[in-house]
Formats: C-alpha cells, structure tokens, sequence
C-alpha cells in the first residue's frame, strides 16, 4: 500500500523567491517595486492555499538493463532513465501536488489579471519544486541512515521515459482516491502542479 | 413496521454500533493485493460471513454489507449484480443465524434460536442478541447497510466522470442493494462533496431507505478536493440524509476536531467510523497502531462530543468494537437536538446567517446592463466569472447568479454559468431564475447548499419551488408579495410571511431554511416606502425570529447621488436586524457602511475587518485623488507598491500644471500616462485617461503619442531582456484599462472605429499550458485587435470552425509539450484545406523556427511582442489586399 505523505505539522514548505522570479525569466534582470510586490503577494496567496500532499510506494527493480527497466508494477523502456539509475536495485515511485486550490486561483486570476496570472503561475510551479525538494530529503535522510545512496528524481517525460508511464504510477499510487489528482487522456496531470517521479535507490551490500 | 422505521427510532434512543474494519481482515485472511474484495462474497462466503458474525457477536447493530467498490466501473453488470445481492444474503443470514428472527428483516424480536450460544462468545459490552432476549423497550435490532463507496473517479470540473454518470453508476449499485434487501444505504469514506452529492441523489432516487453519510477528512480536517465539516452539514442536511459523519483516513483522537465541528453544527445523528490509527508496514504486513483499549477510550470521547453512532473502517476489529461498546454503552449520549443554524455553501465553505449581515454580490445580472446581455448571448463565460471574481475580491459572501434574457435558452446557460463559477470561486451562490426547470437544473448541479432565489406569497411559485428545495436543499428566499401585489402595510406583509413559513413547513422545509425579502420600495415617489421595509425587517427580526434580505439600493431610484442615501438605508436596516443584503461590493459607500456596522455592532474582534478595508489599496488610492486633485494619484503610488519618489515628483509638477497630458513630456518630467503604463498602475492609468478626454484630448491622439509608445517602450525592453515579464504584463492591464475609458467615449460620442481586425488563438489539443498564450491575448488586445481565445486543449475542427466563421486573417497556436506538436501540425492542415487565407503563427516553449517550418506555419513567433508585429504585419496585407479588390 502507498504511503501518504503531508508536510509535518507547523513545518511550512517555502517557496523561495528568487526561484519564482528565474521561472519568470527575470534572473539577472532588475525587478520594478511593483513587480516585486505582485510576486511576493503571489508567495503569499500560494502559501496559504496550497495543501501539499504526496503518495509513495518502493518496489524492488526486477531487471535492469542498458534500455530497460522493469519493476513488478511497470515495463519501461527508456535508455535514458535506465542509465541514471544504473547499479540501483530498488526505486521509490511518489506522486505529488500542492492540490486544486493553486489551479482556481490561477485560472481566476487569468480572467481579471494576466500579471497576477503568470506570477501565479510560476510560483505554483516553485511550490511543488519545493515541496517534492521537502520530500525527497526526508526520503534521502531515511535511506541514507541505511546505508543506501539515492538518485536525483526522474520523472515520466524526461528524455525517452515516455509520458505514458504516468499511467502506471496513477495505477500503482491510486493517486485519484489518495490525491485527488487525475490524469487526461494526454497524459497531464490535473490540479496542474503535480509531479511524478521515480527515485532510484543503491544498496550497496 | 418497516424496519428502517426501527433503525431510525433505534438512533433517537440510544447508541448505534457499525461493525468494524472488513478489507483489512480480508488481507490477514489472503485477499491479495489489487484483488477485488467484494469478489469474496462468491468465491469465500464462510470468511465473509465469519468476519459478520464475529461483529454481530461482540455486539454491533449494523453490518456494512462487503460491496464497498462493488460498481459498474469495476463489474460488468452480471457480476455486479451477483456480488450484490451475495453480499447482502450473506449478512442477513448472520443475522438469522445469530440472532433468530423472521426472514423478511433482520429483526432480532421474538425467539431468538441459536443465537444465544452464539452470543455467548461475547464477554463484554452487550450483544445484540442478550438485548433482545432482555426484551427492553425499544428492542435493538441488527441492520445490514449496501456499503457503497467512491467511484475511484474524479468528477468534473477536476477530474473526467460527468456528475450525470455518477449518479448513475451510483443508482446502479443502489437499485441492486435495495432489491436484494439491505435495510439502508451507507455511503462512506467520500473525499469529495459533489461525488458525495452524486451518491445520496442516487439513494434518494433510488429507494426508500435512511440514507446514512459519512466522509473522510485528512488531517487539516478537510476533505481532498476542500469541503470543510460545516459545508459538509449544509450540503447533506439539504439533500435530507438521515445521518451523517466521518469515517476512515484518520484514528479516533486525530478525528476529535472535526467529529466537534459536525456536532456543533449538525441537527441529525453524527456517524464516526474511525480507522485504528495510522497504518504502517511491519514484516510486510500493514499493521495499525491503535489497540482496542485504547480505541475504545477515544471513541468514549467522541461520544461525549454528541456522536451516538460508532463503529470503525480500516483496521479495526471485532475486538475493537467490543471494547468500545463495553465502554461507551456506560455512558448517556449526548441529546440530539436541532441546532436552529442557517448554513448554505459552496464545495469548500459553509456561510452562515443569523450573526453579522451576509453580503450577496448583485452583479451577475443582465437586468439593464448591455454589455452583460451581450457576454450572455455571446456566451462569453469570461466576462461572466470576472464580475464574479471581482465581486469575491470585494468582500462579497455570496453571488447571486441571474442570467435572464428573453433570446437565450436560460436552463442551459444556467447550468454552464453555475458549473463555471464553481470551477474557479468559493463563493457559495444564489440561483435567481424564474424558470423552474433552469432552477432544478442548477440545484441539482450546483456543489453545496445554495440560496433559492425566490418563492413569494403566490401558492402556484411555492408549489413549484418547495418540492425542489425539499430534494436539493437550500435557503430559500421569500419575498412579501402575493397575487395581490406588494402589500403597503407591515401588517399585510407580515401575514404573507407567515403564509410563506406555514406552506414550507407542508414540504417539510424548516423556517430556518427561509429568508424573508421585505421589499425595498423607492422612496422618492412614496416618502414612507423606507420606513414600512425597516419596520418589517424588525418585526420579522423580533417578532418571528426570522432572517431577512433586502435589495437595498432600490431605495434610491430617481434621486442624485444615490450612493449616498444607498449607504444610509443600508445602515439604517443592519441596525433594524437585517440578515442579508443584495448590493453591488464595489461600492465604496456601501461597504464604508457595512464594516463601520460591523466594528460598532460587536461583529468584528478587534475591528480587524475594518482595518482591513480601511487601510486597502483601494482605500489608499482614493485617499490620493482625493487629497491631490487630478492626477496626483499618480504621485501617491499604488499603495501596493510603496511611495517612488522619481514618480511623486513627475505627479506633482504635472498636477500644478492642471492638464495633465498637455504638458507632459516638457521639462523633462516623464507624461504621467506613459509612466502609470510604464509602471502598470491600472486604476491611474484609467483615471489618467479620462482626465485628457474630459481635457479635450483626442482619443487617437492619446493612443498615438502616449499609450503606444509607453507600450513600445515596455515591449522593447521585454524583447532586450531588461523588463521581467510580470512587469510587460502588468503595463499591458494598464494599458488595457486605460483603452477601455477611450472605446467607451468614442463609443458615446459616436466616433469608435473597428478594431484592428481578428485573430483567433488556441493552446493545441492535448495541452493545458495556457499562459504563453495568454501573455499574447493581452498584448493583441492593448494593440487593438478582436482576439477570439478558444482556451485550451482545444481540437483542429474547433480552431477552423471560429476561423471560418470570424473569417479571421490569423490563428495564433501555443504549444508546450514536444507531445502536442502532432496536433499543432493537425490544426495547420485544416486550416489550410477549410480557411486557405488564414495565416498561422505558432509559439510556444518547445517551438522552433525549424518545428514551424517543419509542420508549415506561416510565422515562429519567439515571444508575445513578436506575435503582435507580425499581427500587424497580417492586417496590413490583408488590408492592402481587400482594397485592392475593391478597386477591381
């Protein structure tokens, strides 16, 4: 059974400004007072409405090879995944959104305002970065305290890990009952700040 | 007697117990992994029925019948029905067994056989069966409940399943439990309300058994998809549910905040079926780690918080319930008692009336305004929802939502605008039709309780609109008027109040579920109009303990400055006991009004509210006009961006100068309309607009000599990487408002041109990624052109059918995701076969110039500015091409 996954109790998961404004593609550049304020009340509304909840499940890997990966749930080809998760023998697959809130926000903010939207936008997406940051922490401490080495997250879409996988990982994490997330018939997750991922893990013996 | 008629009467004296856990001991018993449960009932009916009697034994009074995912989604139609009515026959004949009793119902009665040496397992708590042998009055009886649970399926708007189709599938699961003999519907562990809405309807539809509700509540104390308890109480005591509460996610003690929220506010019996605590995985089973004793404990304090139904869901066992019958059943529980609340809501929040005024937003009408009649005909939901999410910015509690217009098909439009809402404000709202097919259609789409605008004193509008507030629940407005007309007497309205109360009590709707309409009359052709109102409001107040609303500005029909007497009558009925006003939020007056009441009528701790109002940005901002004249608006900043210095002083001189646009650009100091577009300052720009008009200046001129190029300039500056993209579009909204005051003066003085011509846009079929190309729709919008945005995930055949009919000279496509450029190329060909004269740009993160070579657009447009210099390149050639025509 998946595990869930909420921030702790009075642990808020930041959003960090300078990632809001390089999403905006204002990195380097010199941001107006009114800019500015827009994105800190983006920060501020995001904040308080987000509701960061995750869905997570290990399995061991059955088979690996250069373009394969296989796992008791799910048969993927992909030589670019398999390589990044080469010498690990088990993975972590995990689900996550900060919930429907973020994306009625958005699409309010679109109809009377196209800055506030696009702000939104991009601190919805610095949300979600930084709650599955949040989470992939907690999950590398843990492994970590047994010994195993952890691989950076990889999601479906990535280079030739095709995005009909998301398929499997709704499947297997039950992410519409758990999470509230579904998925269109392209394949894109609804609420719209979601991520799936896998995680590989090494155990060295 | 029916034994539902037991069931229920059992609930009014006494605790109820649920059995416990069932799933879970499937698995200790080998149920596999992706296996589905009810399934069991066929191939394992001796476990089923073990773990039933196990329950009936340690003295449970209801057995949840094994068909929680037993649907048509995930059984083709023999099976779901053999799993069904096996489920069903399977605790009845435990029952029987256990207990005795005729065979028609699960009353335990008369002689129980067997059931003794069964019961006799039991050493704690009492048994069904030693009850019944007891011969107490009333005698407890065992009860079997269809088990129903969620689809699995998110409705829509979040998720795919039509809420049609659910209720469907729900009435399917519904119709079989019933015939087979379940004694009522249990509908549990829903983690979202319209799903839940969906299921009840079904049961309501489907049979005539109690209907019992619970949902499941995560940590914040909220379902997934946002419904708090209290929305959770108005939306299910509207739909007449029997019982109601919460069940699994969470274990007993966690569940404590949210079981006193639902007692707090619930008027019928609370259900609480908690999991064993949290699960964890131990030797690579799935363990939960509240023991019986110490469920027991918690479930004794969840009584004590008014609860009288208990049981548990996942993890728990026959030896939980035992332990928490044995120490609850010492207990009295809580009297059930009618909390007299009024409470509607949306899918998220509960509002409640009786305590400081509830303000209804009145903007979403067509009732003399054109250009909402026009967004209606046009189905412009756009427009529609910005006068909703504007009014929510406001401070509105509640939305009334009319959309009455001769020339339209008001059902349906009802339903798209009520649906539409819904997906984007939390605000709950308040049906106003007089049609009463758009009216059941939007109650029974609508996700909460909603407010029922109106019933009056007429017998036929009651009869037609009480039996659909009976089924769908919601507060229904009354207004004091009758075939007779508008009474001029209190008196005379009073007694059609009393009419209105007595005919819903027929339908068994309670006076808390109505809200009387005093009826503002104008007060400049009757001078005593205001007082009649005000003392009916009080009399109703004091007299009836009754709620009221008032349409207040109508007061001031035909007189000047309306606001003024508007404000004052407001005033004036709060104090008089006023529930509820239908006003427009963004009236300064009326708001000044309203939360001054508030502060000084002890409905606002710490006048926090009001503070909150008084210092906004909207406040600051009059503030600076009023105090600087003119444009030194600009001078005082946006409030929301702090005080600039460089801008005070361009404010300043330019103020002192009395024309504000004339004199721009001299002397070095910057036009204040270039900069409040330059800076994006929305109401300033407007402002600052209209001041040149009322100046003299020429509407094109304006447009040519400041508001272009302070665009321009902004525009260059995003192409050269020193304007951040938020500020681009910020200049644009200013830009935008600021052209909105021009086109509504040229329009008035009869000198408003065509638009620079039309451009249809679209994100791709597939993709969701919208706001590239809505970065583009406000741009294409500040030059001057007609853009036609069909949205997103919008298919090839729907950008060429709005190509052909606008017979538009451009389509721009968007697309995010290397995934959706198929469909972009798909469009292409189309348009090229249907619309061979439209050009097509495309753009988009993954696009290229080489992508757009590839699949044949016309034009890669790298950014926003892009798209609208090509735009113009478009319209000139068209434009060059249509007069060469003419010339031939």
């Amino acid at each position: 059974m998946p595990t869930l996954d909420r921030p702790a109790q009075g642990h808020k998961i930041e959003i960090p400004y300078a990632e809001v404004i390089r999403y905006l593609g204002g990195y380097h550049m010199e941001i107006s007072p009114e800019a500015e304020a827009l994105v800190r009340e983006g920060i501020d509304k995001i904040s308080a409405a987000m509701d960061p909840r995750a869905c997570y499940a290990r399995f061991p890997i059955l088979h690996l090879d250069e373009e394969q990966v296989t796992l008791p749930c799910m048969d993927i080809h992909s030589r670019l995944l398999a390589r990044h998760i080469a010498g690990c023998s088990e993975v972590i697959l995990f689900a996550a959104t900060i919930g429907a809130q973020t994306d009625r926000l958005i699409r309010g903010a679109e109809l009377l305002s196209p800055s506030r939207s696009a702000v939104l936008q991009a601190v919805g997406a610095a949300a979600i970065e930084s709650y599955c940051n949040d989470l992939n922490d907690r999950l590398n401490r843990e492994e970590d305290a047994l010994g195993h080495l952890t691989r950076r997250r990889y999601s479906p879409g990535y280079g030739d890990f095709a995005l009909t996988h998301q398929r499997d990982f709704f499947r297997v994490l039950e992410c519409p009952v758990r999470l509230g997330i579904s998925l269109t018939e392209g394949m894109l997750m609804v609420p719209s700040k979601s991520v799936t991922a896998l995680i590989g893990i090494e155990t060295p013996q | 007697m029916k034994n539902h008629t037991s069931l229920m009467e059992q609930v009014r004296s006494g605790y109820v117990y649920f059995d416990g856990g069932m799933g879970t001991l499937l698995q200790e018993q080998g149920l596999a992994a992706g296996e589905l449960p009810e399934r069991w009932n066929l191939s394992h009916p001796e476990i089923i029925a073990g773990i039933h009697r196990s329950y009936l034994e340690a003295g449970c009074h209801i057995l949840k019948a094994n068909t929680f995912g037993a649907n048509a989604l995930k059984y083709e139609e023999e099976e779901l029905s053999a799993v069904i009515t096996a489920a069903i026959d399977l605790a009845r004949g435990v029952i029987r067994d256990v207990c005795g009793g005729d065979s028609s119902a699960s009353a335990v009665g008369s002689a129980p056989a067997d059931g003794t040496s069964a019961c006799e397992g039991s050493n704690a708590g009492k048994s069904v069966c030693e009850d019944a042998t007891a011969a107490a009055t009333p005698q407890p009886q065992a009860y079997v409940a269809l088990d129903v649970g969620p689809t699995g399926k998110l409705l829509q708007p979040l998720g795919d399943l039509a809420f049609e189709d659910a209720v469907e599938l729900f009435a399917r699961t519904i119709r079989l439990g019933a015939a087979a003999g379940a004694d009522l519907i249990l509908i549990e562990t829903m983690n979202d309300s319209y799903e839940m809405k969906a299921a009840v309807l079904a049961a309501k539809e489907n049979c005539d058994l109690p209907v019992f509700a619970t949902c499941a509540y995560d940590e914040s104390g909220k379902l997934m998809t946002g419904a708090s308890p209290a929305a959770m109480v108005a939306l299910l005591e509207g739909l007449r549910v029997d019982a109601l509460g919460v069940n699994c996610s969470l274990g007993p003690l966690q569940m404590l905040p949210v079981v006193r929220e639902l007692t707090a506010h619930a008027s019928v019996p609370v259900i609480v079926n908690p999991n064993a605590g949290l699960p964890h995985v131990e030797n690579g089973r799935t363990v939960y780690d509240v023991g019986p004793a110490e469920f027991a404990d918690a479930m004794t304090q969840i009584a004590a918080c008014g609860a009288r139904i208990l049981g548990g869901c996942c993890g728990t066992t026959p030896a939980h319930m035992h332990a928490m019958i044995g120490s609850t059943a010492q207990t009295d529980p809580v009297p059930l008692s009618d909390k007299n609340e009024t409470l509607i809501s949306s899918y998220t929040n509960a509002v409640r009336f009786g305590a400081k005024p509830i303000l209804i937003g009145e903007r979403i009408n067509p009732t003399g305004k054109k250009r909402f009649q026009q967004a209606l005909r046009e189905r412009d939901m756009e427009y529609i929802l910005a006068q909703g999410l504007s009014q929510q910015e406001n401070g509105a509690h509640v939305l009334d939502v009319n959309v009455g217009l001769p020339e339209i098909d008001e059902e349906a439009t009802m339903d798209e605008v009520v649906r539409t809402l819904q997906s984007v404000c939390d605000l709950p709202l308040q049906i106003d039709t007089t049609d009463v097919r758009a009216m059941e259609t939007a109650l029974r789409h609508y996700n909460g309780k909603p407010m029922v605008n109106s019933v009056n004193g007429k017998q036929e509008v009651m009869h037609e609109i009480f039996p659909l507030v009976r089924k769908y629940g919601g507060l229904v407005v009354g207004l004091l008027l009758d075939e007779d007309g508008i009474p001029e007497t209190v008196e005379g309205r009073l007694a059609i109040a009393r009419r209105i109360y007595d005919t819903a009590a027929e339908y068994g709707i309670p006076q808390k579920d109505i809200i009387l309409d005093a009826l503002t009359m104008t007060v400049s052709t009757d001078d005593r109009a205001g007082m009649v109102t005000l003392e009916t409001v009080r009399r109703i107040t004091e007299e009836y303990h009754g709620l009221t609303s008032l349409g207040v500005s109508n007061i001031s029909f035909g007189l000047p400055e309306r606001g003024s007497v508007n404000a004052a009558f407001f005033l004036m009925t709060m104090t008089a006991g006023l529930s509820a006003a239908i006003m427009n939020p963004a009236s300064l007056p009326m708001r000044e009004a309203y939360y001054s009441f508030c502060a000084l009528h002890a409905d606002d701790p710490q006048c926090m509210d009001y503070i909150g109002f008084a210092t906004g940005s909207e406040m600051q901002e009059r503030r600076a006009l009023l105090s600087g004249g003119g444009n030194a608006g600009a001078g005082a900043g946006t409030g929301a961006a702090g005080a600039n210095a460089a801008v005070g002083a361009a404010g300043g001189a330019n103020s002192a100068a009395g024309s504000t646009v004339g004199s721009a650009g001299e002397g070095g100091a910057e036009d204040p309309l270039v900069h409040a577009i330059r800076k994006g300052l929305k109401e300033q720009a407007a402002a600052l607009a209209g001041e040149a008009l009322e100046a003299g200046t020429a509407p094109l001129a304006l447009i040519d000599t400041k508001m272009i190029p302070a665009l321009d300039e902004v525009g260059k500056g995003f192409e050269k990487k020193t304007v951040f993209l938020p500020q681009l579009l910020m200049s644009a909204e200013a830009a935008k408002a600021a052209f909105a005051v021009l086109r509504r003066f040229m329009e008035e003085h009869g000198t408003a041109g065509e638009k620079k011509g039309k451009v249809v846009i679209a994100t791709v079929k597939g993709d969701i990624h919208d706001i590239g190309k809505n970065i583009v729709k406000a741009l294409l919008e500040n030059y001057d052109f007609d853009v036609i945005d069909l949205g997103k995930d919008v298919p090839p055949e729907t950008v060429v059918e709005a190509v052909v009919r606008e017979h538009a000279p451009l389509a721009g496509l968007s697309a995010l995701m290397t995934t959706t450029v198929p469909a972009m190329e798909e469009t292409i060909r189309q348009l090229r076969e249907s619309a061979p004269w439209c050009k097509v740009v495309v753009g988009g993160a993954v696009m290229t110039q080489k992508y757009a070579d590839m699949i044949g657009a016309d034009h890669y447009a790298r950014d926003a500015m892009e798209t609208v210099r090509y735009a113009e390149e478009v319209m000139r050639e068209a434009a060059e091409s249509a007069a060469a025509q003419g010339c031939k």
